[in-house]
């Protein structure tokens, strides 16, 4: 569920193998992750959290888990489907010092990236 | 990282050892947890069953007016006299449990290791562990003995004082 791979890696190819298992990660090969960027105008998180189906406290639980792998100034990406959630990372945020980059709603899932600060 | 004294804290006692009162505690330290906080709690009374190394968890329809499951596609509520049925206690237990699966709430076994990962302080009030004949190898590995004092002297101390 949570690709923990070490943030500084530049070229994302090497994760190729391992990200087809996970659910929800999309990114396969190089070419599929460059195709994603440009799709999106916004944030590339280094590592992604998928708590869909997770009802308060896990998705904070497990973001704060998740954060521990992320480099200080790194990003996770956070989807869950949990409406509480949207509030609860502003929160999170406010109170650990971390900083909330983004909060998106795509139909039932809301997507969350969170830069670690400290 | 938060210098000393920026960061909160936060104490409970927990008294209850119910399904339904065993979530807040856990829900709450877990997530204070999360957030910075140093949160201790102190079990006492029912709340000590929520120690034990095997939960069994259930709750009761009797006494519990607001209580009104999802069911058949409305809310029910039992009238107190149905809970003397035997086997309606377990049902609603059966029921609560599968809810919280059903909904991908954790469980309480996970949030109570969770809760020890982050260092949140557990508490066993040592006379009503003495008055219920437990001990602490009864209880899971975390937990030590405290009494009243220990816990308004840690409290006085706390930004957040909750009674469970």
């Amino acid at each position: 569920m949570i690709r923990a791979s070490p943030p500084k890696q530049g070229p994302r190819s090497s994760r190729g193998l391992l990200d087809s298992r996970l659910r929800g990660n999309e990114r396969k090969n190089p070419s599929d992750t460059q195709t994603a960027r440009n799709k999106r105008d916004d944030i590339m998180a280094d590592v992604v959290l998928d708590a869909k189906g997770l009802n308060c406290p896990l998705p904070i639980l497990r973001a704060k888990k998740a954060l521990k792998d992320v480099a200080v100034g790194g990003t996770l990406e956070v989807l869950a489907t949990d409406p509480g959630a949207v509030k609860d990372f502003e929160a999170f945020c406010r109170a650990t010092g971390n900083e909330l980059l983004a909060s998106k709603t795509e139909g039932k899932t809301f997507s969350f990236v969170i830069k670690r600060t400290s | 990282m938060a210098n000393e004294s920026n960061t909160k804290s936060m104490s409970m006692i927990v008294t209850k050892g119910s399904l339904d009162w065993a979530y807040p505690p856990f829900i709450l330290a877990t997530t204070a947890a999360a957030m910075g906080l140093n949160v201790t709690m102190f079990f006492t009374f029912y709340g000590l069953t929520l120690l034990k190394k095997k939960l069994d968890m259930s709750v009761t329809t009797l006494g519990n007016p607001a209580m009104a499951m999802p069911m058949f596609g409305m809310h029910m509520g039992m009238p107190n006299i149905v809970s003397m049925i035997p086997g309606v206690d377990a049902a609603a237990t059966a029921m609560m449990k599968n809810l919280i699966k059903k909904k991908g709430v954790a469980s309480i076994e996970e949030l109570r290791s969770m809760a020890l990962e982050a260092d949140v302080k557990m508490i066993a009030c040592q006379m009503t562990m003495d008055l219920f004949e437990y001990s602490l190898d009864d209880m899971i590995e975390g937990p030590v003995l405290g009494g009243a004092a220990t816990y308004i002297d840690n409290a006085t101390k706390c930004d957040i004082n909750l009674f469970i």
